[in-house]
């Protein structure tokens, strides 16, 4: 799969007009200077070559140089990856846990009021730009009312001697208090801001399935039994609900963790889907190419993750 | 295992979101502004690396400008040159000998002594293939060598302060060249030291020392404690990167930022309503317009491409697209630069008259051609696409039919520079070193064709001219050589003349004693202060 997803890449890539070179070099190029460029670039080389060439060193875990500031290419996707992972799982989880208990919640209230003051929000919450959503919250929480900072991981010059890349522990580290917290107020208007989609998306989600499995027969069954209802309820209705809304978390992970370029952009943080937009606008090959393996591989991985946790959730698939 | 370890970190993260939110509420704006003594200046795009020499893009341009100096300085706020590492200089009347007596007691920020060996050192570094430090080893190479020595022939230390240079031909802009960001002069001990890492690493004698480069995030710098210019009023210095402009006007409004390298033209109407912010502007170093093919029918005509310049209205786009912050080009050259002809009076609107000599030529009306225009901003041009689709507009007046198709930047370059592209296309250019020929030679030089000269316009008669403009060594006759090579030019047409821009600049009141320079560049930073 991972062979699949270069050559898509390095294909794609290669098919959009105009070269890094000439980015490079802007309005200045010369003829002479564009061609010693390109020749130390290596794109001087036929595309099957370039792509071997990347290939056979990929495969030795070498990816390249950036062609923009010719700095490792893996180390750039790892050093931008931290960011993303913080803002992710920050995001997620509030949509997980806002999400779920709302989704229940508006199922078993199905029908009334409060059903629909969970459910109409969300409508908007699925289809809300992100960019404008995310510049709302920095004119009103960091402009208007000045509670939190404009954008950044830390505060401009704030000492941070060890650097994992993850903004908290970088800060939990220091030892001080106060950089940790000034890590989180850097992180809440984005996270929050990125849950928006998935919060409404898994609460929409998390409703229907429940709704669904209220009214199989097994419940029915259960119910008559005389078993109490809120066993019925945990075992019976939210169990049986699981898979799919696993399913939608796990697929929302996937993508958020190949980077959120807009929310990245608007709170200038340096994750990877602003790494991977800077990169393809600037035709740096090495940098898309490994980028877009290291996503490849990220989502093999969760999907692996979902379909043990389907094991975890449900016997028929274990014992399959 | 990896299912324990996500549930556990996303836990983390919201618990910490929650308490975060409380915590928020109980301390307002603790956290508003950067810390004192930070001067924060804001830029849209991360650097690609800090060697002067290796790369060419504004925004490594604006960080190195802080952290080197170069033989040459430009005069505060200008592109005149004046002794910079050098503390005073000599041209030898026939223009083929430089001799530059250095400053003295100055040091590389890495403690190595700046003096005529490391100086050389340097230029070895740029031209010698067997300098152990040779520029061409360390990675791709974008910078300025060939323009700036490339009639070079020698360089010699005469004593420890003194250094000559031989030229094979005059070189009249190489002084304002040595000016240039682009030939800051690096330690040679740090580029022996860092090697392929250098341009992460950079070490020069300029008023801040590099700290650290968080990719995509920000650059920071520390003064300089021992600045031959004197020590810098601010102590941390950070280029902070916004790459949304809505973003970066907040961050400007809150006091996170100071200095707006990008300040986005689009915003000017709320940045002028904050009164806590300066706008600063200053005649531009750059051109823009439409480039007209030259060699293909029917714009090898001279009728048409002057009838396309007279029926665009240049001053009510300057005032309805670029808020009054562009002059109309009344000549070839922006308006900053020291031989600009002022007597010229550029193609004022006159739409008759374009049709008028549209059907001299022949030319029918409903004639249709494409207009390619790049798809996002540049600096010689804020409101980039849009000003294809103005001149869309004034063209249908005078029954032309343009059909503008917008592309991303690389493609763009790819096809104006092809040699074959028939249509017409947006065309700019900001200059490199101040010097008329950097303007009038790269852009309408038949050398340059199809570059720079991307209209595929040629003339002997101007040729000529900008070969003497080149050799000559006096102020006055090259004033005299590029003030007839404009008024060539401005008659040959080879573009529709819009307009120069600008060069606008958002500051907060707090920022004492900053200039713009019309490079661009952050020079003179140890002269500005925070109040």
């Amino acid at each position: 799969m991972l062979l699949g997803v270069s050559i898509v890449v390095f294909v794609a890539m290669h098919l959009l007009p105009g070269d890094v070179a000439t980015l490079l070099l802007g309005d200045r190029a010369t003829v002479a200077s564009l061609a010693r460029l390109r020749h130390q670039l290596g794109l001087d080389q036929p595309v099957l070559v370039q792509y071997w060439r990347f290939l056979t060193s990929a495969l030795d875990g070498d990816f390249g140089l950036s062609l923009r500031d010719n700095r490792p290419a893996l180390g750039e996707v790892l050093a931008a990856f931290p960011t993303t992972v913080e803002l992710t799982v920050s995001a997620l989880a509030l949509a997980v846990l806002v999400g779920v208990p709302l989704g229940v919640f508006a199922a078993f209230k199905e029908g009334s009021w409060l059903d629909t003051a969970i459910t109409t929000p969300t409508l908007f919450g699925v289809s809300m730009p992100v960019f404008w959503l995310g510049l709302m919250a920095l004119l009103l929480f960091s402009e208007v009312l000045g509670w939190l900072p404009t954008g950044g991981l830390l505060e401009v010059g704030a000492p941070v001697p060890v650097r994992t890349g993850f903004s908290i522990i970088d800060a939990l580290l220091t030892g001080r208090a106060s950089l940790f917290w000034q890590a989180i107020r850097h992180l809440i208007l984005p996270a929050c801001t990125l849950a928006t989609i998935p919060l409404a998306l898994i609460t929409r989600i998390t409703r229907g399935e429940v709704l669904a499995s209220m009214h199989l027969d097994h419940v029915r069954t259960a119910r008559a039994k005389g078993l109490p209802e809120g066993r019925v309820r945990r075992a019976h209705i939210l169990r049986n609900a699981l898979i799919p809304i696993v399913t939608v978390i796990g697929l929302q992970l996937g993508l958020l963790l190949s980077g959120a370029f807009l929310t990245e952009t608007i709170f200038s943080l340096p994750g990877l889907g602003r790494l991977m937009v800077d990169a393809i606008l600037a035709r740096d090959y090495p940098i898309v190419q490994t980028g877009a393996l290291f996503i490849a591989g990220l989502f093999v991985v969760v999907n692996f993750g979902v379909d043990i946790s389907y094991a975890l959730l449900d016997p028929r698939v274990r014992r399959r | 295992m990896n299912r324990t370890f996500s549930r556990r970190s996303v836990m983390l993260g919201a618990g910490a979101a929650v308490s975060g939110l409380t915590l928020a509420d109980a301390a307002p704006r603790a956290f508003a502004a950067a810390p004192p003594d930070t001067l924060v200046i804001g830029m849209a795009a991360d650097p690609t690396g800090l060697d002067p020499e290796a790369v060419l893009n504004n925004t490594s341009g604006f960080i190195m400008a802080a952290v080197f100096d170069s033989l040459m300085k430009y005069k505060p706020g200008t592109t005149d040159p004046m002794p910079g590492l050098a503390q005073s200089y000599e041209v030898a009347p026939d223009g083929l000998t430089y001799t530059f007596h250095l400053r003295q007691n100055v040091a590389f920020h890495d403690g190595t002594p700046f003096n005529a060996k490391a100086l050389l050192d340097g230029i070895d570094r740029l031209l010698k293939k067997s300098s152990p430090i040779y520029i061409y080893n360390t990675g791709p190479v974008e910078g300025y060598i060939d323009f700036t020595y490339g009639s070079v022939t020698s360089y010699t230390a005469s004593d420890a302060n003194t250094v000559v240079f031989k030229l094979k031909t005059p070189n009249a802009p190489f002084l304002t060249s040595l000016a240039m960001v682009w030939n800051g002069v690096v330690s040679p001990a740090a580029a022996t030291k860092y090697g392929k890492d250098f341009r992460q690493h950079p070490v020069g004698t300029g008023p801040y020392v590099f700290e650290e480069w968080r990719p995509r995030d920000a650059v920071i710098l520390k003064a300089n404690e021992k600045y031959w210019g004197g020590r810098p009023h601010v102590t941390n210095l950070v280029f902070k990167e916004y790459p949304d402009p809505s973003a970066g006007l907040l961050a400007l409004k809150n006091g996170d930022m100071h200095i707006w390298a990008d300040t986005s033209t689009q915003l000017l109407p709320a940045l002028q309503a904050d009164h806590q912010l300066r706008i600063l502007t200053q005649p531009g170093l750059a051109t823009s317009g439409v480039g007209m093919p030259c060699d293909t029918a029917p714009f090898n005509d001279v009728r048409v491409r002057q009838a396309f310049n007279y029926a665009v209205d240049k001053n009510a786009i300057d005032k309805a697209l670029y808020h009054g912050l562009a002059a109309m080009m009344t000549s070839p050259l922006p308006g900053s630069e020291w031989s600009f002809d002022p007597s010229l009076k550029g193609y004022p609107y006159d739409p008759a008259k374009a049709k008028a000599l549209l059907a001299a030529a022949g030319v029918k009306p409903g004639f249709e051609v494409e207009l390619l225009a790049y798809n996002s901003p540049r600096g010689y041009n804020p409101i980039g696409p849009d000003l294809g689709v103005a001149v869309q507009g004034y063209l249908e007046k005078v029954g032309v039919k343009i059909n503008v198709r917008k592309v991303e930047f690389g493609a763009y370059l790819s096809t104006i520079r092809s040699a074959k592209y028939k249509g017409l296309f947006l065309v700019g250019w900001t200059g490199d070193n101040g010097d008329p020929d950097n303007f009038l030679n790269a852009l309408y030089g038949g050398t340059n064709i199809p570059v720079t000269d991307t209209p595929r316009y040629k003339n002997d008669k101007l040729d000529a001219l900008f070969v003497k403009g080149l050799q000559s060594t006096s102020h006055a006759a090259r004033v005299a050589i590029y003030q007839e090579a404009q008024k060539i030019i401005l008659h040959d047409a080879p573009w529709i003349f819009i307009n120069s821009v600008l060069q606008v600049r958002a500051i907060s009141d707090r920022v004492k004693g900053y200039q713009l320079n019309p490079t661009q560049m952050f020079f003179d930073l140890e002269k500005v202060s925070l109040a």
